[in-house]
This record gives C-alpha cells, sequence and structure tokens, in this order.
C-alpha cells in the first residue's frame, strides 16, 4: 500500500543552518493494516505525515503509493490522488463551520469525478457508519469533541480510501472521547479499512497492530523509552500533553 | 470537480456569512444602479426632448433665422427648389401690451400665413385660422393660446369674437389656438398670440423683414443638403460676396437632432463616469474584503487541498464566490436604478426608457467588477501551501 525508500527532507532555518527532519527513511504498509507511527513532537513525524499524505514532498526519495510513484504526478495528479486514495483525519478536526455534518462529509465527492448525485446519502452512510446517525443536520458548534471528530473521520471515508492518515487524532480529546475514536479506527481496521494512526503518545500507539518509533528523523521498531512490559521508562518531550500517563 | 455541490457550497457560505456578503454587494447595487438609472433617464429624456422639438422642428423641415429675411426671399427659394413642399414665414417675437376691458399683459406676438397651420404645426381648438383673404387684407384679426385667454377673459369665457387692444391696435380674437405647453426655453406657448403677418409687419412690427421662415422638403434625409442650396439661392438674394460672412442662419432638423443627442451624450457620460468610479471603489473594497476572507478561511484553504482540490479548483471557487455576489448585487442594482429613475421622471414628467442592451451592460460591468476584485484573492488562496494552512 505505502513503499517509501530513503526518504530524506531537510528544512533551512534562518541563522541556524540545516535541519534534518527526516533522514533515510524507509517504510511500508501493507493493505489491511493498523500501523502506529509514534514519536516525541520535534520527530518528524508531522513532516512525514504530510510526505505520505502527499501534501508536501520529500528531497531524495522513493515513494510509491497503492502501486503507483508519485514523483512523476503534476501537482494536480497528486490532488486527485489525495481525494480518491487518501482519508486525512487531524487533530483539530479541520471542519467546515457553520455546515451541517452531512454537508461536511460531502465536501470530498466535490472534488470527485463522479457526478455526486447520490453525495447526501453517502454521505448520511459515511456518518452512520461512524455512529451519529442521529447528528446529521448538527452544526459542528453544536456537537462534542468526540462527535466533530466522528464527522471528521466520516468524512475521510466517504471516497472509500485506499488508506488512512490519522495525524494525533485525540489530541484535542479528553481519555474517554481519545479512546473511543481509537475503538472507532480498530473496528474500520477490521472491516478491512488500512490506518496509519500518528502520535506522541506510546499507550494509545500500543493499541495498533504495530507500532513504530520515529525520533530525529530516523525511524526503529523499538522506543527507546518503553520497557518490554510497556511501562514509560523515559519520559519523553510532551509539549502537546493533555492525557495524563497511565500509571 | 463538481461544479454543483461546489456552488451550493459556496452558496451557503454567502448565505452563512450575511452582513459581510452584504458589505461586498452595496457598492455593485449602487454603481450598477447609478448606470442604468443614468442610461434609462437618458434614453427617456431624449426621446421626451425630441418628441417636443420636432412639435417644432419636424423631420424635414428648415429654419431660416435672419433680421434681413423678406418676403420674397422665401418666394425665391420656393420657385428655384423644387424640393421645398411646403414654406411659412413667421413674425416674431416681440412681446406686445395685451389689453382687454382694463386689464393688461404682456404677450408675444407673432406674424403667420396661412401655410402656419400645418408648416408650424399649430392648429386651433376653437373658431378658425387665417384664411388668405386675412393675409392679403392684413386683417386685424387674432389667434390667442387658451391660457392667455383665461387670463384675459376669466375660465370658462368665451374668447370667440371678444375684441383686444395689441399695443394701440384693436383685433377681434378668432381663434383659440391648440395647446403646446413649455418650450424647451421655458416659455408657455399657450400665452402667445398669432396674427397674419401682413398685419403683424404694416400694424404692429412697420418692418418689412420676417425674421423667420420654415421650409418643409420632401425628402427627410436630403435636408443637410438642400439646406446648402438653400444658403446659396440667400447669399445670391441678398449680395453677399465669397468670402463674406453671411447675414442669415440656417437649421435643420437633422441639425438639431444631433444637437439633441450631443447634449444628451453628455449628461449620460457624466452619469457613466459616475457609475464607473463608484463600481471602481466597490471592486476595491470586495478585493479587500476577500483578501481578508481568505486570510480567515485558511484552514479551509488547507482543508480543501487535502481533501484533493487543485489550486484551479480553489480559485474556482473563491473567484465563483465573488462573481455570484456581484452578479446578483447587479441584478437588485437594476431594479434600484430602475425604481430611482422611476421616481425621478414622475419629479421632471420624463419617461423612463429601458433597453436589453442596458440590462446586458449592467450585467457586465457587475461581471467584470467580480472578475476583477476576485482573481487576486482567488490566486492568492489556490497558491496557499496546505501544509502551512493546516497548521
Amino acid at each position: 500500500m505505502i513503499k517509501i525508500r530513503n526518504i530524506s527532507k531537510t528544512y533551512q532555518r534562518p541563522g541556524e543552518g540545516e535541519l534534518k527532519v527526516l533522514d533515510q527513511v524507509n517504510f511500508e504498509v501493507e493493505r489491511g493494516e493498523f500501523v502506529a507511527i509514534v514519536g516525541p513532537s520535534g520527530s518528524g513525524k508531522t513532516t512525514l505525515m504530510n510526505i505520505l499524505g502527499l501534501l508536501d514532498t520529500a528531497d531524495v526519495g522513493d515513494y510509491e503509493l497503492a502501486g503507483k510513484s508519485i514523483s512523476s504526478m503534476s501537482a494536480n495528479e497528486l490532488a486527485k490522488t489525495r481525494n480518491s486514495t487518501i482519508g486525512f483525519v487531524f487533530q483539530q478536526f479541520h471542519l467546515l463551520p457553520r455546515t451541517t455534518a452531512t454537508e461536511n462529509v460531502e465536501l470530498p465527492l466535490v472534488y470527485s469525478s463522479g457526478d455526486g448525485g447520490d453525495a447526501r446519502n453517502k454521505a448520511v452512510k459515511a456518518l452512520c457508519r461512524v455512529g451519529l446517525e442521529e447528528r446529521l443536520t448538527h452544526y459542528p458548534s453544536e456537537l462534542s469533541g468526540g462527535q466533530q471528530q466522528r464527522v471528521a473521520i466520516a468524512r475521510a471515508l466517504i471516497n472509500d480510501p485506499d488508506i488512512i492518515l490519522a495525524d494525533e487524532p485525540t489530541g484535542n480529546l479528553d481519555q474517554v472521547a481519545g479512546q473511543q475514536i481509537i475503538d472507532l479506527f480498530r473496528e474500520l481496521n477490521e472491516a478491512g479499512s488500512t490506518i496509519l494512526l500518528i502520535t506522541h503518545d506510546p499507550q494509545l500507539a500500543r493499541q495498533a497492530a504495530r507500532v513504530v518509533h520515529i525520533n530525529d528523523g530516523r525511524l526503529t521498531a523499538a522506543a527507546p523509552w518503553v520497557s518490554d512490559d510497556g511501562a514509560t521508562a523515559v519520559q519523553p518531550i510532551r509539549t502537546e500533553t493533555q492525557q495524563g500517563t497511565p500509571a | 470537480m463538481n461544479r454543483k455541490l461546489l456552488i451550493q457550497s459556496s452558496l451557503r457560505i454567502l448565505l452563512r456569512n450575511k452582513l459581510r456578503t452584504l458589505f461586498m454587494s452595496v457598492g455593485v447595487m449602487i454603481g450598477v444602479g447609478t448606470l442604468i438609472a443614468g442610461q434609462s433617464l437618458g434614453a427617456g429624456v431624449e426621446k421626451e426632448i425630441k418628441q417636443r422639438v420636432n412639435k417644432i422642428f419636424s423631420p424635414g423641415s428648415i429654419m431660416l433665422v435672419s433680421s434681413t429675411l423678406t418676403y420674397s426671399d422665401v418666394e425665391a427659394i420656393e420657385s428655384q427648389l423644387d424640393q421645398v413642399i411646403a414654406s411659412a414665414p413667421r413674425w416674431g417675437y416681440a412681446e406686445f401690451e395685451i389689453s382687454f376691458q382694463g386689464s393688461n399683459r404682456k404677450a408675444a406676438v407673432f406674424g403667420h400665413t396661412v401655410e402656419g397651420e400645418t408648416v408650424w404645426n399649430r392648429s386651433v381648438t376653437e373658431g378658425r385660422f387665417f384664411t388668405s383673404s386675412d393675409i392679403s387684407k392684413a386683417a386685424r384679426v387674432a389667434l390667442i393660446g387658451h391660457r392667455l385667454a383665461e387670463l384675459l377673459f376669466g375660465e370658462g369665457n368665451d374668447a370667440i369674437d371678444q375684441e383686444i387692444m395689441i399695443g394701440s391696435v384693436p383685433f377681434r380674437i378668432i381663434g383659440v389656438l391648440e395647446p403646446q405647453g413649455i418650450d424647451p426655453h421655458g416659455e408657455d406657448r399657450d400665452e402667445d398670440i398669432f396674427v397674419p403677418i401682413t398685419t403683424a409687419m404694416q400694424r404692429l412690427y412697420k418692418s418689412d423683414y420676417i425674421g423667420i421662415a420654415k421650409l418643409i422638403v420632401s425628402d427627410i434625409e436630403a435636408v443637410d443638403d438642400d439646406a446648402d442650396e438653400i444658403a446659396e439661392i440667400l447669399r445670391e438674394e441678398h449680395h453677399i460676396a465669397v468670402g463674406e460672412d453671411e447675414d442669415f442662419a440656417i437649421y435643420t432638423s437633422k441639425f438639431v437632432g444631433r444637437m439633441i443627442q450631443k447634449a444628451n451624450k453628455v449628461l449620460t457620460v457624466y452619469m457613466m463616469v459616475a457609475a464607473a468610479v463608484v463600481l471602481l471603489v466597490a471592486a476595491i473594497v470586495i478585493a479587500s474584503i476577500m483578501l481578508v476572507v481568505v486570510r480567515e478561511r485558511i484552514a479551509e484553504i488547507g482543508l480543501r487541498k487535502a481533501l484533493g482540490a487543485t489550486e484551479q479548483n480553489i480559485s474556482f471557487q473563491f473567484l465563483a464566490e465573488v462573481v455570484t455576489v456581484t452578479l446578483i448585487s447587479g441584478v437588485l442594482g437594476i431594479g434600484l436604478g430602475l425604481g430611482a429613475a422611476s421616481l425621478v421622471s414622475m419629479h421632471i414628467d420624463m419617461p423612463v426608457i429601458v433597453n436589453l442592451n442596458q440590462v446586458a451592460m449592467a450585467l457586465g460591468a457587475a461581471l467584470a467588477v467580480g472578475i476583477a476584485s476576485g482573481i487576486a484573492p482567488a490566486r492568492k488562496a489556490a497558491r496557499l501551501d496546505p501544509v502551512e494552512a493546516l497548521r
């Protein structure tokens, strides 16, 4: 599904020289997998997510998504691929304000090649899948954080994407609502969706079928701060933490 | 891209930001309103003035004006030019003291021939016009405008056969002139007095000169050429050498038509310039509102790009939003302009004339404002980096 080879990305910081965000990253996700990439902030995980989501490009390296090499794609082809292949779930939900749940979920269909005639039906179906059949005409401001994130997940599902990219999807939620979102991802994964979860929280990541760690722009199989029994040995730097660390 | 869904979502956004949409539309509404009001009023005023002037300057008519014009000049023109199908000299228009049973008024007195009735396009509603014997005998008979008749004799009293004094000469009223209203100079033509031209020359003005003559030619279109030939004849009659200044002026119906059009064009151009200034300001206002809107909707733009919008999709959306606002404002502005024009027209008693050209032009202006003001914000939105926008 996803295959990246030797991806590197360097930013120029004015006055501070170069910053190597990703360094020779190799990574694969198979169809039907539920993979978590976990790492502290500043580890390069957001840059990796942006590259995987075709929102950013790597300086060097190859990227194959759903069997196609993306390095030769034009900007418009990249946009089309984002629309049909990837479902995004963001930390800040990114729902359009003053727009109903159904209308928000319809949004990707605006940029699809289909005629959009059954957009309403598809959106309602997607909202039912995330358990929001009672909230179809609610505005984001009338929904709880967890419900808003479910609307965003329904939006990610509407085009039947090959992969769902979720960047810190529980970062703005309390623990209960966050766990419900992770449960929803597990359900979707069991029903066949490929899911890539990006988080700073090792406890959350452990609920994925496979965990990959990122630190200083490099991927490693085992985290330096997680011992074998899963307890936190070394406290990672956590600037975005809202959840308490379970004892 | 699915345009139907995109336009639906754009309309929702516009409707859910009513105040902002209103601010964007006001300028276009006023500008387009000014444009359409100026044009429809201008066309109406032009038509009305033409109609009024046509009563005196009917198509195919030529007016000779000269302080040295004589009866024989007019006869020479008629005998030498076959195109001239009718002619009527006129003496006028000095004001005379008119008195009736001790009450005095001033009125313009014109000398007319029998042909005056048709050539000058003014008949009587009561009594009769002059006969050839009135002219040949220099009879002391007069026609009177209905308003002057009312002022002199009182409302409802019969004017026919009343004796009035024009200066020191007694005249008998034989007819009441057709109403004509206020002329373009602001004079009330319903307070005129007509007398036979011979009587005017011999008894009132005591002069051999007739002042003005009106001619009608057969071919309406050739009126300017005929005027040139008339000028030649008059130069001969008046013994004016080549290079010497003429002592007469000739006005044709076509010339007057052109003058009216010119004067009216100045008015219309002023209105259009005013409208253009308003529309320019509107475009600047819309562009700056939209630039703020783009900044405000940065996350939405980033989201749309992540969901698969291309740069073209994003700029189309923002352009479509602006053009939708300006076009709807344009339609409302047309209504506003026509309403204002009708109000003004009721006030000045002029018609409003609307045609498809004006409407098309107004909508074109609204569209142009939309595109001109939307293009920069749309490009700015399209070029946003989704990674930055989503942060």
